[in-house]
């Protein structure tokens, strides 16, 4: 069985950091749990516990956080090679 | 080598973007991020077609009209420096590792809040300070928070907060408030709001987070210690233009001098939209202009061959 990616994205639907990336995941084919922390008072005590930070977007994936549209990072993470 | 490269992801860039395309010129636009100010603002009803729309919900519909057309985007890239060579004939953008080469440039890349400039305020980015209440606000959910600006911007993001924090505070270096009337009479009947005027912010403290702050009363010189949880920062925003400061005329405030054309006083670097001199920073207007300097990259261009 290949193993699935897993991405987390925390954020609210007003940032323009989050949009982008989501919209640069979706764009290099990777699907994505979008939790909106602006309804879901749970996931954002998770956010704000898991990146100390008390801003969005925060992803999650596989396993590693990173805080913000931090493109180096998550091309490193998901071996994506522009 | 591409005919033009747009930089910028707001009303202005996108705009040019489509024009650009429809023109069939080779374009590339790069947008660090996505929307401009359009997405800051929460409510927008003075863009013909839309009697109200959420800022957001205008941003995004920009977006995906620009890509309906046929340009290369590159979306999530900081452009760290523009360069012109071959006797100032081709510019070269690059960024953190990319670079391209490019006929005519169009620069729209909008503007950056301003910042207090209080020693720790990066150290709490994100840690309680906040630029963007549009993002941020649903974190701080019954929460004490502080507002420092009180002008239309400050006043909107103090009753965008009261959905959500326990309490919300206006700081105002202003005997009183700076905003319009109307957001004035909104502030009044809420109950949540208060008005701290005439002081100034001194230092930030707090240890992961922030917890408070220390301000000056401009009235007795006294020093006070304020307990809070969150601060919103809305003291205005600066043209984005200290990528091409050294290339082109700015004005006084920084912003890109151009004429009725769009042309800076670098023949192939047009600029468009907020970042420019433009009167009034509206997005019909950045979308207008956009428009513009594509078209009129575009005589550029085709006078080139």
């Amino acid at each position: 069985m290949t193993e699935e990616i897993k991405i987390r994205i925390f954020s609210t639907p007003s940032c323009p950091y989050c949009v982008t990336l989501k919209e640069y995941l979706k764009e290099k084919g990777f699907e994505y749990e979008d939790i909106n922390v602006a309804e879901d008072k749970e996931a954002a005590k998770e956010m704000i516990e898991k990146s100390g930070q008390m801003g969005v977007p925060v992803s999650e994936i596989k396993g590693e956080i990173i805080i913000g549209f931090d493109k180096v990072k998550i091309n490193k993470i998901l071996e994506i090679k522009e | 080598m591409y005919d033009l490269i747009i930089i910028g992801g707001g009303p202005a860039a996108i705009s040019a973007g489509i024009y650009a395309a429809r023109k069939k010129l080779k374009t590339l636009l790069i947008a660090k991020n996505w929307g401009g100010q359009v997405r800051l603002s929460p409510l927008v009803e003075n863009y013909p077609g839309f009697e109200s729309i959420l800022g957001m919900d205008l941003a995004n519909k920009f977006i995906s009209h620009l890509k309906k057309n046929n340009l290369e985007i590159k979306e999530g890239i900081e452009i760290k420096e523009i360069e012109l060579e071959e006797n100032n004939k081709v510019v070269r953008v690059r960024g953190e590792k990319e670079n391209f080469k490019t006929k005519a440039i169009i620069i729209a890349t909008g503007r950056v809040p301003n910042k207090l400039g209080i020693s720790n305020e990066e150290k709490f980015i994100g840690k309680g300070i906040s630029y963007c209440a549009t993002c941020d606000a649903p974190l701080f959910r019954d929460k004490k928070i502080i507002v420092i600006g009180s002008g239309n911007a400050g006043a909107e993001i103090a009753i965008e907060l009261t959905n959500y924090a326990s309490e919300v505070y206006i700081l105002a270096r202003s005997p009183g408030l700076k905003a319009n009337e109307y957001l004035q009479n909104k502030i009044k009947k809420s109950s949540k709001i208060k008005i701290i005027a005439n002081a100034l912010v001194k230092e930030f403290k707090g240890d992961k987070f922030i917890e408070g702050f220390i301000y000056q009363d401009k009235i007795s010189s006294k020093m006070k210690e304020m307990d809070i949880q969150g601060i919103f920062i809305a003291i205005g925003s600066s043209a984005n233009s200290s990528l091409v400061k050294n290339m082109v005329e700015l004005n006084k405030q920084n912003e890109i001098k151009i004429d009725s054309s769009n042309r800076t006083s670098q023949p192939n670097i047009f600029a468009a939209g907020d970042v420019t001199n433009v009167s009034h920073k509206q997005i019909i207007i950045a979308a207008g202009e956009g428009a513009k300097a594509a078209l009129n990259a575009y005589d550029y261009i085709k006078k080139l061959k």
